[in-house]
């Protein structure tokens, strides 16, 4: 069934290099549809609760706070605010490409594939260092 | 203002996929110069846009088999890394000068979009694609065709350029991954479009995040232009098999260039 024999001088098997193919496509599709999906309902809340005049976005304002943070978006989204669900399917979007390395270095660390173990860890740290710093910097 | 940004996101979904030029590219124009949406906040929107699209698109490619996840996590080292250093300099960049970086980007992705494939690379690969096993193969009509790599550090260097840009401009730097992965390492056009679209996701998250830290992300805008753009998008790869789009892709590339030179002149003028 192997219609594409992966790489042949890669030190991976076959079989192990298209359960590594088909386990960051399934991490791939899944965030994308828990992502859709809240947006889809955080949208729905939130123009449902829509009293003002349209925001303007001609002109830059910075997001409040609390929708800025991790924990600010988490307290908002489980309170059903619509604005909070969707920010949170933006961190579930960011979330996934993330989860797609943690899953290559899992099947690189199954393989003792050292290299690439090392090479999966400096994207990780780039990635949560991406997050700390975005969380701090004002 | 939301269904018309829904609509014409979902036009710029399935034109980006059609063309190959991918959302960024068209959406961060169309925001800026057709809804008068601040630069910044397109900048971010588009990021998660790009986000979403690469996922969608590299699910299936993956499971396809064109995609070298090797390839793909040794350059992503350059592009997160490329794309934090941009994410932390935007700020300090003027927005004239970040318009005018757009716009001449624009001009590239056009003259990219339109130019010849280059010959497959047949010769050895060279001592750091050995080192990192960058070789693989992948599938044709006559079965699995095996291929090498080369020019790796100047590829590596070029897609550092390629990950700040993408973090200021909020696109997924296509255009530079046609010089950096098929003119640089000679990597077989599939093979290239496919792994260089499963790593703009990764590069892409990394600047973000900085941008949803800073507040720079605005989830009502970000709502319909997202789902617009996936949707656009997915229709736009499953006709790609069923059409013709060399025409499009010449006509879009003139558009493009019209679209960059307007951006340029804005800039200029400071009327962005």
């Amino acid at each position: 069934m192997s219609h594409h024999p992966h790489l042949t001088t890669s030190p991976m098997d076959p079989e192990s290099e298209k359960l590594l193919d088909v386990l960051i496509s399934n991490v791939l599709r899944g965030g994308l549809i828990v992502a859709s999906s809240l947006m889809i309902v955080g949208g729905i809340i939130y123009f449902w609760h829509a009293t003002t005049a349209p925001t303007e976005y001609s002109h830059f304002v910075l997001e409040p706070t609390q929708l800025r943070t991790l924990s600010g978006i988490l307290t908002l989204a489980f309170k059903g605010d619509g604005e909070g669900i969707m920010q949170l399917a933006v961190v579930v979007l960011l979330a996934t490409p993330f989860l797609r390395v943690v899953a290559s270095l899992l099947m690189f660390l199954r393989e003792k594939d050292w290299k690439y173990v090392v090479v999966s860890l400096v994207v990780l740290s780039v990635l949560l260092y991406s997050l700390f710093a975005g969380q701090t910097g004002g | 203002m939301e269904a018309i940004l829904l609509v014409a996101s979902m036009a710029a979904g399935l034109l980006g996929s059609l063309t190959g030029l991918g959302g960024g590219v068209i959406v961060v124009p169309f925001l800026v110069l057709g809804f008068g949406v601040d630069l910044r906040y397109a900048v971010g929107i588009s990021l998660v846009c790009v986000i979403a699209t690469s996922s969608g698109a590299a699910a299936a490619y993956v499971r396809e088999g064109y995609t070298n996840v090797r390839i793909g996590m040794f350059l992503e080292m350059a592009t997160t890394i490329g794309a934090l250093t941009g994410a932390m300099i935007t700020t300090l960049v003027e927005k004239k000068w970040i318009g005018i970086i757009f716009g001449v980007m624009l001009l590239l992705s056009a003259y990219t979009s339109v130019a010849k494939h280059q010959e497959e690379y047949t010769g050895e690969p060279d001592k750091l694609a050995a080192r990192f096993s960058l070789s693989g193969n992948y599938p044709t009509a006559s079965g699995a065709r095996s291929y090498n790599v080369t020019g790796v550090p100047g590829g590596f260097l070029l897609m550092y350029v390629a990950g700040i840009l993408s973090a200021l401009l909020g696109i997924g730097s296509g255009a530079l991954k046609v010089v950096a992965m098929d003119n640089l390492m000679k990597i077989p056009f599939k093979v290239s479009t496919t792994t260089s679209n499963f790593m703009i996701g990764v590069t892409a998250a990394a600047s973000a995040g900085v941008y949803l830290g800073r507040g720079y992300i605005q989830p009502p805008l970000a709502m319909p232009v997202m789902l617009g753009i996936l949707v656009g998008s997915l229709v736009g790869a499953s006709l790609l098999h069923k059409m013709k789009t060399e025409t499009l892709r010449k006509v879009f590339s003139v558009v493009i260039c019209l679209v960059g030179i307007e951006m340029i002149y804005k800039s200029l003028m400071g009327q962005l």
